[in-house]
């Protein structure tokens, strides 16, 4: 019971997943515990996850990283919302903030009283009752205030590339030992087919008891090694090509990351410190790499300062993220488009769950709770994607008519019928998107509720406008007060940072 | 949006008992206000064979509940010979231990407190960590105290549960339905209008009283005459009946009045005490009728009334078909040997409030319901299934979700979580330690801190916790000084 199972643990790949995971096991695995990652200057890393979810400052409490160290090596920018334009139909625009909307009353939640104002002729926008929202829309930041209702939580942009240099410091300060060399083969134990060793072009064999995949798409262990097949969810996430190019950095600078929906995909635009990275996603049985190039750099909001980078991919999972004595972190596990932020997030959850989970006397039941945490994971946050593909009221290109068309997973139709009835969001208690998340999306595209509840219906329409009004005003005017995005990040970020949770929403619900 | 939704006109609430009376003053509580019209039909002939002599054991949720429907918690503790609970204490032949209703109140640094533990120890001594709660020192020493607002204080960590006597709290209950608008009729004679394809359309009562309203709650218990009789919504039973044979009687009060109730193993199932001002009563769970029968002979023998019954685990497929609502008894018998029948009944009832259905026909309403409906009967049943294990079960044949549970938690020493849990993570981990499944791992960001320390730790803890509760007054000086109360009142603001 004392002393863990896996005393050499050798992670493959440097970038993202691979110098999180090494930061990670070097604070809370044992000094036993070895610690050896394996890269290569000569492949390059995705680096995906610019832009992020609120759990990550959770990860870097837990590394004892200050936040203002963060930022500045870093280059981050402070996120509290994601902005989606034109994803309802081609003129819609909505916030996804990380907060809730309002506070409910008199025992009613608060979405049923904003519908009764609705039927009642407001023309209030659900972001107006959420402050995240508000300082977002005015490119301004300040830390979540402390009276109730009104907190949120907040994330980063930040250079990832740099995000990885800065833990590779932190891990090799912390006994992780890198290994400089690209991966020739992976020799596997006759007996069990267990992993046993990389061997390296260098002749060098490095051997191991778990070995953590971090190879990206390339899914070097898991994937070609050890088998384990990919599910594809193309089907209901049919973009397969990204092209990015960073810009000039953005002024004023956005606390938000926005993402705007074209005829055939979608473009990411993510503001850091010294650049702004943008994006086009989208499907390439629509169009062209070129066309999809074309496309992103006439959107461009700044100079562009580098070349266009493409990227392949398809959206789906491999069935077991844990085989045998290899765990795959990051997209050597899966890859879900960008849409929500969830990359890191989903790195960071595989990392807290390896840790949890890790193998003692018998790994079986490790690699089982595991998977089936991280399928969980995956699953309830590809259906919060799927959403947004489906709920397009577009009708400028095939490729949108046949996402509103296209048959989507049982588990989010049950979610849409059941809103699309009573106003009601499915719950659940684990996974990442709770209500507030699938209000935003449902309201943001326009899925209008035949039903809501009566209680909020009941209640005068004055006083409903009144609440309501006086709301949104006291949320604009806390906004207007806040200091801009920019200034904040010139005094190098906030002097006090509040303390984190694994949360969306900045307080409320754990997820 | 289509059209402005329209709050249900009546609802009419059929049964008599815990689960009638306190679904009828729930609706018209939360109902009321939105101009629902709230009837009761007490169907003389029902009878709640839990109601006699019975004692509720409810958990901190009864004092949410009422404070939410208005029922002042002193007073009513004083109509039902109450007293306030701090947890569940257990006795078995090789051992005690305690499942306490409080949090422990101490932050991960960085580990989860219960993982010191089972660093620190192996096997049954992991049951240490139920020691370190203010409510298990307190409930050894009888000793209580309400919970403190003040987060720095030991006293924040308490939650209290009641004991109350069951016929009194539904007397109590009915008054306040009354009191609220709620319409009673009793009546001897009850015909459900109703068929599978249309729901419940009327129901007609003794004198030719024809009944109509747009929503109806079955609460008639397991006869269950609107949604099992009426609209044929069939009772799975569990694959394995437990515990069927029931049997409540009463004893004379313990002295000194403890602030607990009493768990022990007995020849053939459970038997809890639990202590009322004027009396304790003792509830059995037995497996097969020859232990019933020993026990009733024991009890004539001793000239000691008793009510036995039989009772049969498992649910209706569905709990709310149509304009029908069961509850209680009437829906589920998930197992009430931790958690009530009321509780069952509240859980269901307040769930159902929350997605709150409008005037129309709801499919889909309805099926989020019995989807969450089913996951918390599932959790309820669960910790029967736990009370069995080793004994009128083996492992291998405990529910299967259950069964990963205890896997994920005796070999990782992990909680793995779920929705719609009905245990607080502290109440599941005291019981599960106490009833012998141990954690065969721990946290690894405990690996190279000392045993030693933490001991030191822990110590510090349990003295510190031992000081608090040797100045919290005893139970009985709480019971009778109304100063407490007010202290009570004006710390809850």
């Amino acid at each position: 019971m004392a002393s863990p199972l896996a005393k050499k643990i050798v992670i493959v790949g440097g970038g993202t997943a691979g110098w999180m995971s090494a930061a990670a096991f070097a604070r809370l695995l044992p000094s036993e515990c070895k610690v050896t990652l394996v890269e290569s200057q000569q492949i390059g890393t995705v680096g995906v996850g610019e832009a992020t979810i609120p759990h990550i400052r959770y990860f870097n409490q837990l590394l004892g990283i200050p936040e203002r160290d963060f930022m500045r090596e870093t280059q981050a920018t402070y996120k509290l919302a994601i902005e989606f334009t034109g994803w309802g139909n081609a003129s819609s625009r909505y916030m996804h903030p990380f907060s809730a909307f309002g506070a409910d009353l008199g025992g009613v939640d608060f979405h049923h009283h904003f519908l009764t104002a609705r039927a009642i002729g407001s023309n209030a926008a659900l972001d107006d009752f959420s402050l995240a929202a508000q300082l977002a829309r005015g490119n301004r930041f300040a830390p979540p205030p402390d009276e109730p209702g009104l907190g949120y939580g907040y994330a980063y942009h930040l250079d990832a590339t740099a995000y990885a240099s800065f833990l590779r410091r932190y891990a090799e300060a912390r006994r992780v030992v890198r290994r400089e060399g690209k991966v020739e083969r992976v020799t596997t134990a006759p007996n069990d087919g267990r992993i046993a060793a990389l061997v390296l072009e260098s002749g060098e064999v490095i051997e191991g008891d778990l070995f953590i995949d971090c190879s990206g798409f390339r899914s070097l262990l898991l994937g070609k090694t050890l088998g384990v097949s990919f599910e594809s969810w193309r089907q209901w996430l049919p973009c397969d090509r990204a092209v990015a190019q960073a810009s000039e950095p953005l002024t004023p600078l956005p606390s938000y990351t926005r993402s705007r929906a074209t005829a055939s995909g979608w473009q990411w635009r993510i503001p850091l410190q010294h650049r702004t990275g943008n994006g086009q996603v989208y499907s390439s049985e629509c169009i062209s790499d070129d066309e999809a190039c074309a496309q992103l750099q006439r959107a461009l909001n700044s100079a562009p300062l580098s070349d266009p980078n493409f990227i392949q991919f398809e959206a789906g999972y491999r069935t077991h993220s844990w085989e045998k004595n290899c765990v795959a972190i990051g997209l050597s596990s899966g890859f879900l488009e960008p849409l929500e932020s969830t990359s890191i997030y989903l790195i960071q959850m595989a990392i807290v769950k390896l840790v949890e989970f890790f193998p003692d006397a018998d790994e079986h039941i490790s690699r089982e709770a595991f998977n089936r945490w991280m399928g969980m994971e995956y699953r309830r946050v590809r259906d919060f994607l799927v959403l947004h593909y489906h709920l397009n009221r577009r009708q400028d290109s095939d490729f949108w008519r046949y996402c509103a068309d296209m048959n989507i997973p049982a588990s989010l139709q049950e979610k849409i019928e059941l809103f699309r009835e009573s106003a009601v969001v499915q719950h659940y208690d684990q996974g990442l998107f709770a209500q507030p998340s699938w209000l935003a999306v449902y309201f943001g595209q326009g899925l209008v509720p035949l039903g809501w509840d009566s209680r909020a219906a009941s209640v005068s329409a004055d006083k409903v406008a009144r609440t309501l009004h006086g709301l949104a005003s006291q949320l604009q005017t806390m906004a207007e007060r806040a200091p801009a995005h920019a200034e904040v990040l010139a005094r190098g970020g906030l002097k006090r940072e509040p303390p984190a949770a694994m949360n969306l929403y900045g307080g409320g619900r754990e997820s | 949006m289509n059209h402005k939704p329209e709050p249900l006109q009546h609802i009419v609430v059929v049964g008599q008992g815990l689960v009638a009376a306190g679904a009828a003053v729930t609706l018209a509580k939360m109902l009321r206000p939105f101009a629902t019209r709230i009837s009761w039909v007490q169907v003389s002939t029902e009878t709640n064979k839990a109601g006699i002599a019975g004692a509720e054991v409810a958990d901190p949720a009864l004092g949410r509940w009422l404070e939410m429907i208005g029922l002042p918690e002193a007073k009513l503790l004083h109509q039902c010979q109450g007293l306030y609970s701090l947890g569940a204490e257990y006795r078995l032949e090789s051992k005690q231990f305690f499942v306490p209703h409080a949090s422990h109140g101490i932050q991960p640094s960085p580990a989860p407190f219960e993982q010191e533990f089972f660093k620190r120890f192996s096997g049954p001594e992991q049951l240490a960590f139920s020691e370190h709660f203010l409510a298990t020192r307190a409930a050894a020493k009888a000793r209580f105290a309400f919970p403190a607002k003040d987060p720095r204080s030991a006293r924040s960590t308490l939650k209290y549960g009641l004991h109350l006597e069951r016929a009194a709290l539904v007397e109590a209950i009915t008054a306040h339905a009354q009191n609220l608008g709620v319409v009673c009729q009793s009546t001897d004679s009850l015909q459900v209008h109703g068929d599978p394809q249309r729901g419940i359309q009327a129901l007609s009562l003794d004198g030719g009283i024809r009944l109509e309203a747009d929503f109806f709650i079955d609460a008639t218990g397991e006869s269950s005459r609107l949604l099992g009789q009426a609209l044929g919504v069939e009772f799975q039973a569990q694959s394995r009946s437990l515990w069927p044979y029931r049997i409540t009687f009463s004893e004379p009060a313990e002295s000194p009045l403890k602030p607990r109730s009493e768990f022990a193993r007995i020849a053939g199932g459970w038997r809890r005490r639990a202590g009322l001002r004027d009396k304790t009563i003792v509830d059995a769970w037995l497996c097969d009728q020859a232990a019933l029968d020993r026990l009733e002979a024991s009890l004539r023998e001793q000239g000691c009334e008793f009510a036995s019954w039989q009772q049969t685990e498992g649910a209706r497929a569905q709990g709310w078909v149509y304009n029908c609502l069961a509850l209680g008894g009437a829906d589920a018998q998930p197992g009430e040997l931790v958690l009530s029948q009321w509780y069952w009944a509240c859980r269901c009832l307040l769930l159902w409030l929350e997605l709150l259905p409008s005037g129309g026909d709801q499919t889909h309403l309805r099926a989020e319901y019995n989807r969450r409906r089913s996951l918390l009967y599932q959790r309820l049943n669960e910790v029967h299934w736990m009370h069995a294990a080793g004994v009128e079960c083996a492992h291998a044949d405990l529910p299967a979700d259950l069964k990963w549970r205890l896997d994920v938690f005796t070999r990782l020493g992990r909680l793995w979580r779920r929705d719609e849990e009905v245990l607080a993570d502290e109440a599941w981990l005291s019981l599960a330690l106490g009833l012998g499944w141990h954690a065969g791992a721990y946290d690894l960001t405990l690996a190279n801190i000392d045993p030693k320390q933490l001991a030191q730790k822990h110590r510090a803890i349990y003295q510190t916790l031992e000081r608090e509760a040797d100045t919290m007054p005893f139970l009985e000086a709480v019971l009778k000084d109304p100063t407490t109360t007010r202290f009570k009142q004006n710390n809850d603001g």
